[in-house]
């Protein structure tokens, strides 16, 4: 069952890593993608009608895909006052009750994300804009990112349950 | 105990009596509801995109989590291919027949189809809009060859780019930094926008709407019908007198929009052209090539409300 | 329950979330949850994920990846470390010489740049580690990058002035110029506290007898500085494109972000050699995983705005305040707190836009110059952003420098806050210092 879970917590944050390497690229991508329009728009005069939409539609999925990354580093930020002010174990107890609420938060974010994707895709929701592309993929994203998050979420609070029980033992 | 009803919009706030028109429409409507209806429907006004962002309040209004909105339909095109129709380059002519549109053919279909999506239609607004432009000024197809113009809508961008224009997207907010920094030649929107977003202190040439405009834009003031249900008959029947009373005032209010765009661009030391009846046909000529054909083609039912729309004389 | 008693109740939960240690995005983002679901009808709550994508749909705010993506390359490589030690030869004789040069880069990039969190991030990423190379305390090289960082709103292009100049109709030029004096103001304001504070830090490590890092005097000939031209070519290139592209009309300011970002990408592959896998690892991941705490905090922040607003509290408030008889001064400053406390939660765009409106009636009719009062509102704007519980621009910096306590942070910062306060009371006596250049240049 450990042995399960050790893999399974793993899997989880090697596919996060890996995205969040990946959004990386994205934001690269979306550099040259600038590059690009302001090269052709102010020397070639080209229409110009895609590339801020499509920036928008990387940097967003970059953003949402790169979150799980940002959170097996405890890369989000809290406010950590209480630390030096509470016993030990007030705090492993604190962090474990704040952990399990955004975890609560991002799943709810998550649900309503996949029935927005759902139904973008279902009608097939596009842009109104001259470009007009569909919009599901950079939904899909957001449902995906908002996933990977709360099972990132999930498999940093089993790890910390595993580890503490490990040390009981001990 | 009142209900409170919540209206939404984008534009600039102001008072019942000074600013933006779009806002005032909105502020006439609450106070003259508020008073006949004895005080039992009172309205909280959100200007300026306070509440939520522009494009998404048609959505929030099909599913009654908004109850009103100053909206400029043709946001809503992405899921509602034919509300682009009301702001379909060189089809309407005047404020006039704009109007005419709510007793015909086309005016109970997209009544109709709205109300199928869970919208209702309180007052019928259009307005009329111009071309702010560097350098040179835009007044027929052949001048927006090779400028970088911001048409604003899926159906303008595609007529600007039939005539060889090349159509920059630009943020709204970023407008003015881009006019005068030159990213941008051109812009095309409002007589109120034009005023508003202040194009007169960044621009030097403005194409006048006032007497020909190939850019009309519906925006209605609407209502979700999980509100207008929730009303008592009574009530229903004040929202939609108080409405359609205020027809005549958004009409007049934009008509003078159109001529104080001149004034506010005469004043700042900008050249004003009008646009004259040729240059709307040569227009009209490359909307029908382009932006029309291209709803015929995609939309749903698109040659038929087509049909409805150019009957309306 | 009241209006009133539910903005109390909201405040309350906000600081209780907020202390609790919980990430800042998803205890913001969890408060505006709850009272969504227990104030707001079902509808609300149905489009929740519709409305974080509509806030984030905004290629304005999305520039700060590409920001973020500029610092990283700069600091995560050797260039940001070069960058420094040639300035330092130029400045190292000047006690707080890195230190100002910090705050006027933070400058150069406000005229950029019109982010605050993006000026800190681009400056900070190698600021911070080079001066506390140096010998500052972590507290003050952090405070110079929050607080230069907020430049970026004050110093023209500015988001949040636009905003402003087309809610009140006021001339958005008009109000760029007027954003040039005090922001050069704030500029001096914070150099001037550098020195004293690095003049502190360095009696206090000669007082321990320590032989720190602060008391070492370097002497460069002059021969030595030259050397160093070479290598800061490169920057003084990527800030010439940046300005070139803003100001000569190939771009605008959030495209700008894109071509920074892809010319430090490019300089650092080109002439640092970094291009292997190792490297570009360090620069990608630092880049997301600061940008991703940011737009997050962001995101959620907009989802606790619309809460706000929809229960009318910021509204409220604010026509309560009006209501209040007060002379000019007397509304002026109720007008101050307001929105300073506004700012413990809410981000510039949302406060412009819900409290403008409401006061704008107000300001004209006590004559209150609404040129000056932009100005003040912006630099009032960039203190929330500094000050706890939710400003943005510590949490850049507790990202960027995750090794630095925010306690730390927090405190370097305050005084700048006081420096900012300062400023406004400079403005209310010589309203010329934003006044002066709107009113005589044409
Ligand atoms: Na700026
Ligand atoms: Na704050």
């Amino acid at each position: 069952m450990r042995k399960l879970w050790r893999q399974f917590s793993r899997a989880v944050t090697a596919i996060n890593t890996l995205t969040g390497y990946l959004s990386g690229v994205l934001i690269v991508i979306c550099s040259g993608v600038l590059v690009f329009e302001v090269v052709v728009r102010y020397w070639l005069n080209w229409p110009t009608d895609w590339e801020i939409e499509m920036s928008i539609m990387l940097l967003i999925v970059a953003t949402f895909m790169s979150a799980a990354f940002t959170q097996a580093s405890r890369g989000h930020v809290g406010i950590e006052v209480l630390d030096s002010l509470l016993s030990e174990r007030a705090n492993r107890w604190r962090g474990v009750v704040g952990d399990i609420l955004s975890m609560a938060f991002c799943l709810f974010i998550a649900w309503h994300a996949w029935k927005f994707f759902h139904e973008a895709w279902a009608d097939g929701k596009m842009s109104n804009t001259a470009w007009a592309p569909k919009l599901w993929p950079a939904y899909l994203f957001m449902a995906l990112g908002m996933t990977m998050l709360s099972l990132q979420m999930l498999v940093q609070l089993g790890d910390q349950h595993l580890h503490a029980h490990r040390e009981d033992e001990e | 105990q009142a209900k409170v009803i919540k209206i939404s919009h984008q534009f600039p706030g102001g008072t019942i009596d000074e600013g933006d028109f779009r806002d005032r429409l909105v502020r006439k409507f609450a106070a003259e509801v508020e008073k006949k209806s004895n005080g039992t429907l009172k309205f909280e006004i959100y200007p300026a995109a306070s509440l939520m962002k522009a494009v998404p309040q048609y959505k929030a209004l099909s599913t009654g989590a908004l109850d009103m909105s100053l909206y400029p339909l043709a946001y809503a095109g992405g899921e509602f291919p034919a509300a682009n129709l009301t702001l379909m380059p060189a089809l309407i002519t005047s404020y006039e027949q704009g109007l005419r549109w709510k007793d015909a053919p086309i005016g109970k279909e997209l009544t109709r189809l709205l109300d199928e999506r869970n919208v209702k239609i309180v007052t019928w607004v259009w307005q009329a809009g111009g071309i702010a432009a560097k350098g040179k000024p835009v007044v027929s197809p052949d001048d927006a060859k090779g400028m970088k113009v911001r048409g604003g809508s899926r159906e303008v961008d595609l007529m600007i780019k039939a005539a060889g224009g090349a159509v920059t997207n630009v943020a709204s907010n970023e407008i003015y930094s881009a006019m005068q920094s030159g990213v941008l030649d051109a812009a095309i929107t409002s007589s109120t926008s034009l005023i508003s977003f202040r194009l007169h202190e960044t621009s030097d040439h403005l194409t006048a709407g006032r007497k020909h405009s190939f850019w009309f834009m519906f925006e209605p003031l609407l209502m979700s019908k999980k509100t207008f249900d929730a009303l008592t008959p009574a009530q229903q029947k004040i929202v939609m007198e108080v409405g359609a009373s205020l027809e005549k005032f958004g009409m007049d209010a934009a008509k003078a929009d159109d001529e104080r765009v001149v004034e506010v661009y005469t004043k700042a030391g900008r050249k004003v052209v009008d646009m004259d009846r040729a240059a709307f046909d040569k227009w009209r000529e490359v909307a029908k090539a382009s932006a029309w054909k291209d709803f015929e083609e995609k939309v749903k039912d698109g040659k038929q409300l087509f049909d409805m729309a150019v009957a309306v004389k | 329950m009241s209006t009133l008693q539910v903005g109390i109740l909201f405040g309350v939960a906000t600081f209780v979330a907020l202390f609790s240690g919980m990430p800042i995005a998803f205890a913001v983002g969890g408060v505006a949850l709850v009272f969504m679901l227990f104030y707001m009808p079902s509808e609300t709550v149905g489009l929740v994920a519709e409305t974080l994508y509509s806030e984030l749909d905004n290629f304005v705010l999305l520039t700060i990846p590409l920001f973020v993506l500029m610092g990283a390359a700069i600091g995560k490589s050797r260039a940001g470390g070069d960058l420094y030690s040639s300035l330092n030869r130029w400045m190292g004789r000047i006690p707080g010489g890195l230190g100002a040069a910090n705050v006027m880069a933070c400058s150069v990039f406000a005229a950029m740049c019109g982010s605050s969190p993006a000026t800190c991030s681009a400056i900070g990423s190698s600021g911070i580690p080079e001066m506390r190379k140096r010998g500052y305390s972590s507290g003050l090289a952090a405070g110079i990058i929050a607080a230069g960082g907020t430049l970026g709103i004050l110093i023209p292009p500015s988001l949040t002035l636009i905003l402003y100049g087309v809610v009140t109709e006021q001339s958005i030029g008009k109000l760029f110029m007027a954003g040039v004096g005090p922001g050069l103001l704030l500029t001096a304001l914070f150099i001037v506290w550098v020195v004293i504070q690095f003049r502190r830090e360095q009696a206090r490590a000669r007082a321990q007898g320590d032989n720190t890092e602060i008391l070492r005097v370097e002497n460069f000939t002059w021969r030595e500085k030259f050397e160093t031209i070479p290598r800061l070519a490169p920057f003084i290139a990527i800030i010439v494109i940046i300005m070139v592209a803003l100001y000569g009309g190939w771009a605008t300011p959030s495209e700008v972000a894109g071509i920074g970002a892809f010319a430090s990408l490019l300089m650092v592959m080109m002439i640092y050699g970094c291009w292997r896998w190792t490297e570009m690892k360090a620069i990608l991941g630092g880049t997301v995983r600061e940008s991703t705490m940011v737009m997050m905090i962001i995101a959620m922040s907009f989802l606790y705005t619309y809460v706000m607003s929809y229960l009318h509290i910021t509204q409220e408030v604010a026509a309560w305040m009006v209501g209040l008889p007060l002379g000019k001064w007397g509304f002026f400053i109720a007008a101050n707190i307001l929105l300073v406390v506004l700012g413990f939660f809410l981000p510039p765009v949302a406060i412009i836009l819900m409290v403008t409106p409401i006061i704008l009636p107000a300001l004209k009719a006590h004559g209150i110059d609404l040129v000056w009062f932009g100005v003040v509102m912006t630099i009032l704007m960039e203190m929330g952003l500094i000050h706890p519980p939710v400003g943005l621009n510590l949490f850049v910096i507790n990202s960027i420098a995750p090794d630095i306590k925010l306690s730390e942070i927090i405190w370097g910062t305050l005084p700048f806050i006081g420096l900012m306060i300062l400023s406004i009371v400079l403005l209310a006596f010589f309203p010329d210092i934003a006044l002066w250049l709107p009113n005589n240049v044409k």
